[in-house]
């Protein structure tokens, strides 16, 4: 049985891909990520659909970083589907993201998100960001229960 | 009879006429067949005598005459006279005295005899009554008949004389024979005057139908004639006649002269004329009364109407003239001529002219309100006003007798009716002039509400119009408002879009830029050359700097779509909180900071924040090369308004750019002096004027600046 994913990283720009997880290293948050380059794909990932047939239901990631304005299927719509199925309703979401859209904010509350980051231009602080919500939600929080 | 006999004898040989006379059969002869006889009687009636000629005067024989008694034979009606002259007779003895009566022929018929009784009673010869007789009977019916031919005449005279027609007889050649009392007192000329004169000079008569030539031949030929005549009288005025007129003839058929009975008519002709008038003119205000409520209520209809109708119902020309609204002139807006060629002439001369108010009979009777009559008159007035081929022109058509009745409304006097006759020898009358009065007034009350009418026309056209437009323009605003408003909402929702693009799509490539030159120096710093890490730290610089742009930009952009939500709160610790967000902690330098009372306000408390944070730190920024900086923030009442201030003794901005201090991305000074990104005041200015106040700003370089504003004049803000 592979090693449980830890984050699953939603991100279709491959800058930010590059940086999150340089970012995540550097803070030594996990190095166990999964990176998926679209709505869909993210999807197919947890519900072991698509690309991901035959994955391990039960090993579902422990946090996602999800990007707003994703391809296919953007980033609201796969947090509606990720709150909306008990399999995955209790899989911490956090909204890393460029808008500062009040409006794309309180519908991510509204759908159920656990946390919202706007990624900030200074890469410091985008460090500093990630590296406390690695802090929190992998090592603080208590996990929920997986389910069986 | 003896007289007769001694001229008889006088005239013939005496001598052997006396001898015949000796002979007494020459002499019975001679009574016997004398018209006259003698009777003789007794007192008592008695025939005592007959002479030899009674037989022949009443066809009795002596025999059945003598010895009678003379009132068996006088007719019962003449017996009182006769025993009258009798008694007479017999107390006046030898008197002669007359006697008539009617006596019984021997045939049967009455016989008038006269005679004369002498009494004889007392002379011993004859000791009786002497009748000498004769029988007048032919005589008198002649008389009788004569008398009642008399009678029938004088009875003829005097009808002629009396009868109320006159009664006029000529000769062939016209003179006049016969001239009634009548024709006196009808014509004016005694018999006199006229007699043997022509009536064809004297009477003038002009037959109404026809010609005095075909009259005269219709008579002629008819041998009578009837009908109605004018005929003029010695003081020139005419009649008018019912004459009825006969030929006479002689014994061979020639006319010999005309007869004529003439009843003056002209009383009842005029009577009648008058009657007629007055109904044509009771049935023409009824019918103006009619046409004016049926022509509508435009007011050059009402004055076309009312002058055809006068100028054709009282003639001959109808003008109406209406004081100007300066009250200097009469206008005369409506013409018209009953003739046509006259019409035309007064329409061009008179058309769209004035006179002046106050002079001439049209101005004066405009001017006191009086009807103006002129029996005969000239066209002066108009004189001025044409030229002299009209003028005289003019003179064929205008003015024998002219009528100017004012137009009256209530009090107020609003024009006149101008009347002119061109017939000559017809003047107006009393009647005309008050007919004419009466239709000037209901003329005046429909021109009167003619006007009312057009001005309520007009207003309500006006209403209607500006209500049409009012609703075009509210519907036209509708759309235009309904159109903008999808506008600004798909306007909206680019810009969201817009803005969304913006904060995600422009930030990510600058947090790449800074994220991988931050990497480049981390993990690679000892390979690159000082000049290197200085270039990548100003990419570094830039890329955040392009990242608070677009921050500030969104901000900015945001502005305009939140919807303000206002409350009634503190502002003084609003503002404190604000400027201890600002201030470092611990404090970098010594600032003097003083916030005096602000008061309630109502706003946007976030939005506040904002604009205090703003100014604030402007103020911290630009007094930051002070040595000793001082910050007042405040408020008072400016020209009654509640006015917030932030003051400052900070560098200060060169008044010259005012106007653009509070625009986007306006900036006053270098980057690497002050930061920035010149969205900040503009930022401020749109929060104040969506409270529905203003902000403006004093300053000199140097000395510092403050910035005032206010929350709307009455600091009530936007809800």
């Amino acid at each position: 049985m592979p090693d449980a994913i830890q984050i699953l990283l939603v991100e279709d720009n491959p800058d930010d891909v590059e940086l999150t997880l340089d970012a995540l290293s550097t803070n030594k948050v996990s190095n166990k990520i999964h990176v998926v380059r679209d709505g869909a794909e993210a999807l197919d990932f947890l519900f072991c659909t698509g690309a991901y047939v035959g994955r391990e239901q039960l090993l579902m990631p422990k946090l996602v970083l999800l990007d707003l304005k994703l391809p296919k299927i953007d980033g609201l719509e796969v947090l509606r589907s990720i709150k909306s199925d008990p399999r995955t309703r209790r899989i911490p979401v956090v909204m890393l993201t460029s808008s500062r859209q009040e409006n794309d904010i309180v519908s991510s509350y509204d759908l159920g998100v656990n946390g919202y980051i706007v990624k900030p231009v200074d890469f410091e602080h985008f460090n500093e960001a990630v590296r406390t919500l690695g802090l929190f939600w992998l090592l603080i929080n208590e996990a929920p229960p997986s389910s069986t | 009879m003896f007289m007769l006999g001694e001229l008889a004898l006088e005239t013939q040989d005496p001598a052997s006429h006396f001898a015949r006379a000796q002979s007494a059969r020459f002499l019975n002869a001679l009574l016997q067949n004398s018209f006259d006889a003698i009777a003789v009687f007794a007192a008592d009636g008695l025939i005592l005598y007959g002479s030899p000629s009674t037989p022949h005067v009443l066809g009795y024989a002596l025999s059945e005459f003598e010895g009678r008694n003379a009132f068996e034979f006088i007719h019962p009606d003449d017996q009182d006279g006769v025993t009258l002259v009798l008694s007479r007779s017999l107390q006046e003895p030898g008197v002669q005295v007359p006697v008539a009566a009617r006596v019984r022929h021997q045939n049967g018929s009455w016989r008038w005899l006269e005679g004369i009784f002498t009494n004889l009673l007392d002379d011993p010869d004859v000791q009786g009554i002497v009748n000498n007789y004769r029988d007048f009977t032919a005589r008198r019916e002649y008389e009788e008949s004569r008398k009642q031919v008399e009678e029938k005449l004088q009875y003829q005279a005097d009808l002629i004389a009396n009868v109320s027609d006159a009664i006029i007889s000529t000769g062939a050649d016209f003179r006049i024979i016969t001239w009634n009392h009548a024709a006196e007192v009808m014509y004016g000329w005694s018999a006199e005057e006229v007699l043997g004169k022509s009536t064809l000079e004297i009477l003038q008569t002009q037959y109404i139908t026809e010609g005095l030539g075909e009259a005269l031949r219709e008579m002629d030929e008819k041998g009578t004639w009837r009908g109605e005549v004018t005929q003029r009288r010695k003081d020139g005025t005419r009649l008018v006649v019912f004459s009825s007129a006969a030929v006479l003839r002689d014994s061979e058929g020639n006319v010999s002269g005309r007869v004529s009975v003439n009843r003056d008519v002209t009383e009842r002709v005029v009577a009648q004329k008058k009657l007629q008038e007055t109904n044509a003119r009771l049935a023409a205000l009824a019918d103006l009364s009619a046409v004016l409520n049926t022509v509508g209520p435009e007011l050059d209809t009402i004055l076309e109407t009312i002058v055809h109708r006068v100028g054709d119902l009282i003639g001959d020309a109808c003008t109406i003239g209406l004081i100007s609204e300066d009250g200097e002139w009469i206008d005369l807006v409506a013409m018209y001529h009953r003739d046509p060629e006259g019409n035309t002439l007064i329409q061009r001369i008179l058309k769209n002219r004035r006179v002046p108010f106050g002079v001439g009979l049209l101005g004066e009777s405009a001017k006191y309100g009086k009807s103006m009559f002129e029996p005969v008159s000239s066209p002066i007035e108009y004189f001025p006003l044409i030229s002299a081929e009209q003028r005289m022109r003019l003179k064929n058509v205008v003015a024998h007798s002219r009528l100017v009745v004012p137009l009256r409304v209530k009090n107020r006097i609003i024009g006149i009716v101008s009347l002119t006759r061109t017939q000559p020898d017809q003047p107006y009358t009393g009647d005309e002039l008050a007919f004419l009065q009466d239709l000037a007034d209901r003329t005046a009350l429909a021109i009167e509400n003619a006007r009312l009418f057009d001005q309520v026309q007009h207003a309500l056209e006006g209403r209607i119009f500006a209500e049409a437009e009012i609703r075009l323009l509210n519907t036209a605003l509708e759309e235009r408002v309904a159109e903008r408003t999808a506008q600004l909402e798909a306007a909206n929702k680019e810009m969201e879009a817009f803005t969304y693009s913006v904060s995600h799509d422009l930030r990510a490539p600058l947090r790449s830029m800074d994220g991988f030159s931050q990497i480049l120096l981390r993990d690679h710093l000892s390979d690159l050359p000082p000049k290197a890490q200085r270039q990548l730290q100003a990419i570094r610089n830039n890329t955040q700097r392009m990242g608070m742009l677009i921050d500030d930009l969104l901000s900015f952009s945001r502005l305009n779509r939140q919807a303000l939500k206002t409350q009634t709160f503190e502002m003084q610790p609003l503002v404190s909180q604000a400027l201890a967000d600002l201030l470092p902690d611990p404090p970098e330098r010594e600032i003097e900071i003083t916030i005096g009372d602000l008061g309630t306000c109502e706003g946007d408390r976030a939005l506040l924040n904002q604009v205090w944070t703003n100014l604030l730190s402007n103020a911290l920024k630009y007094t930051r090369a002070k040595p000793h900086p001082v910050i007042r923030v405040g408020c008072e009442l400016i020209e009654g308004v509640q006015t917030y201030y932030v003051r400052d003794n900070g560098v200060g901005f060169d008044t010259q750019y005012y106007d653009k201090l509070f625009g986007v991305f306006q900036r006053f000074h270098r980057a690497e002096e002050y930061e920035g990104t010149g969205v900040g005041l503009a930022i401020v200015q749109r929060i104040v004027h969506r409270h529905g106040g203003k902000i403006w700003a004093e300053s000199q370089v140097n000395q510092g600046t403050t910035f005032y504003f206010t929350l709307g004049d009455n600091g009530q803000a936007e809800g």
